[in-house]
């Protein structure tokens, strides 16, 4: 009788055909394997565990257990040690380069106030006039980093960042004779030791991965602005230790680190 | 994904050895000491008169002077035989290494000229189409090597110290920016006995 009337159903649409057939087998047929016939005529078998399943009420919220809920991280976790990689190899191809080493404080994984001093040189001799530009003279900078990843207890972190930089150097320049055309007379061009004071900011961007143990590699790009730097009737500094090139009053520079992390007391295991 | 991450690595670090080349050196990079004119009241004016200006070298040269009658006479810093094949009378004789520096100029609020590199005071004379005496001017002044950047080569600045002048034609003169670059800014202010109609 109940089947007879369900067949009579399923001369509607098929979709239709489906729910309502679902919907008469929860309601009349709880916990059996009932048979059925569809719009085009062919036999179904439906499991009435399955329309329990599909009825089910879903949780609309993530409520998470006792188990999912990580320990706070303690403030201080360590510091890491870094070297800059690129400094070190742009020495080796071009006319200027540095050698600079970093310690940074960990703060909970996401405030890193860090330190960086480095020795710079350039020696630079411009192809088309012949002025060589020569200083070398040590840098420092101090500021902080800020990790904006999410997840704080990954060994990955992104950086934005902060720097104040000094440094306090003399530099020599030296050209071609100097001829006066129109009165004559000529002097060589050589000045050496003049003293100078730098100071700039920079705003950096960076990132560090997880390469093996307390290792972990990373680069940073930096953008630098010259804040100061100590007046001199005769040049102008064109490499300051530690910014770059003065060509104009802001640069881009980059870092490439060496990173060995040391954590202080227990890293919380990840679930 | 894999292959993604690796490009933009890749990518990342070409970037950072890319640099763009360009030039930074100022495009007005002449040194010259600059001059304004005014009248008698301060007032800025155009100079009506024709002014040509000499400056005083050290050292003597010697002159080859050649006329013929009928003809304009010529004057050489070398001895030239054709003249005197054509008959043209040579004159040989010493005179001082002065040169001109500007050279009938008309019509104009100022002028510039150069300093020189290694003396401590330059004289400038002033002739005047007009009037058959002239002035002289004498610049004290300092000079040193200046380099911008290495790629824009070098340059000798001055410092302006005193500047004295007879008074034919001129009123007085003043220093009104003792720093002589290439920024083109007005150094010294020529007064004129006479005042702007």
């Amino acid at each position: 009788m109940k089947i007879s009337k369900f067949s009579s159903m399923l001369r509607l649409n098929s979709q239709a055909t489906i729910f309502a057939f679902l919907a008469f087998i929860a309601t009349n047929a709880h916990g059996q394997t009932l048979k059925g016939v569809n719009a085009e005529g062919k036999t179904i078998t439906i499991d009435s565990t399955l329309v329990e399943t599909k009825n089910k009420e879903k949780p609309t919220k993530w409520i998470p257990t006792v188990s999912d809920v990580k320990p706070p991280l303690l403030l201080f976790q360590g510091f890491t040690l870094s070297v800059d990689l690129l400094g070190a190899g742009m020495r080796a191809v071009s006319d200027y380069g540095n050698l600079e080493a970093a310690l940074r404080l960990n703060l909970k994984n996401t405030y890193f106030p860090i330190a960086e001093a480095g020795y710079a040189n350039c020696d630079i001799i411009d192809d088309n006039t012949s002025v060589h530009y020569q200083t070398k003279a040590p840098y420092m900078r101090i500021g902080f980093d800020y990790n904006i990843l999410k997840d704080k207890y990954q060994d990955n972190r992104l950086f934005t960042g902060l720097r104040y930089g000094i440094s306090k150097f003399s530099y020599d320049m030296a050209g071609p004779t100097m001829t006066d055309p129109i009165w004559g007379g000529s002097s060589d061009f050589d000045l050496t030791g003049i003293d100078c004071t730098s100071h700039w900011l920079e705003v950096c961007f960076g990132c560090q991965v997880k390469i093996w143990g307390s290792f972990h590699m990373g680069w940073s790009i930096r953008f630098k602005r010259e804040l100061s730097s100590t007046n001199n009737d005769y040049a102008k500094p064109y490499y300051i230790p530690g910014y770059g090139t003065t060509v104009n009053s802001s640069c881009w520079g980059g870092t490439y680190n060496l990173i060995f992390d040391l954590n202080w007391g227990k890293k919380p295991k990840r679930k | 994904m894999k292959i993604i991450k690796n490009i933009l690595s890749a990518i990342t670090l070409t970037m950072l050895f890319v640099s763009c080349s360009s030039n930074n050196c100022p495009l007005d990079n002449y040194v010259s000491c600059n001059y304004y004119f005014y009248d008698y009241e301060g007032n800025a004016v155009t100079l009506a008169d024709t002014l040509t200006v000499t400056t005083l070298l050290p050292g003597y040269k010697t002159q080859y002077t050649y006329s013929k009658l009928g003809y304009p006479t010529v004057t050489f810093e070398r001895q030239d035989s054709t003249y005197i094949e054509d008959g043209y009378s040579e004159k040989i004789e010493t005179v001082r290494k002065d040169t001109i520096l500007i050279n009938k100029l008309t019509n104009a609020t100022h002028f510039q000229v150069p300093m020189s590199y290694f003396n401590n005071e330059d004289t400038l004379v002033f002739s005047y189409a007009s009037i058959i005496l002239s002035d002289t001017i004498k610049i004290s002044h300092s000079s040193f090597p200046h380099v911008e950047l290495p790629e824009c080569g070098t340059y000798r600045f001055h410092n302006l110290k005193n500047a004295t002048c007879t008074d034919r034609y001129i009123d007085r003169i003043k220093i009104s920016n003792a720093k002589v670059n290439y920024e083109g800014n007005e150094n010294i202010q020529i007064f004129f006995n006479a005042t702007a109609e």
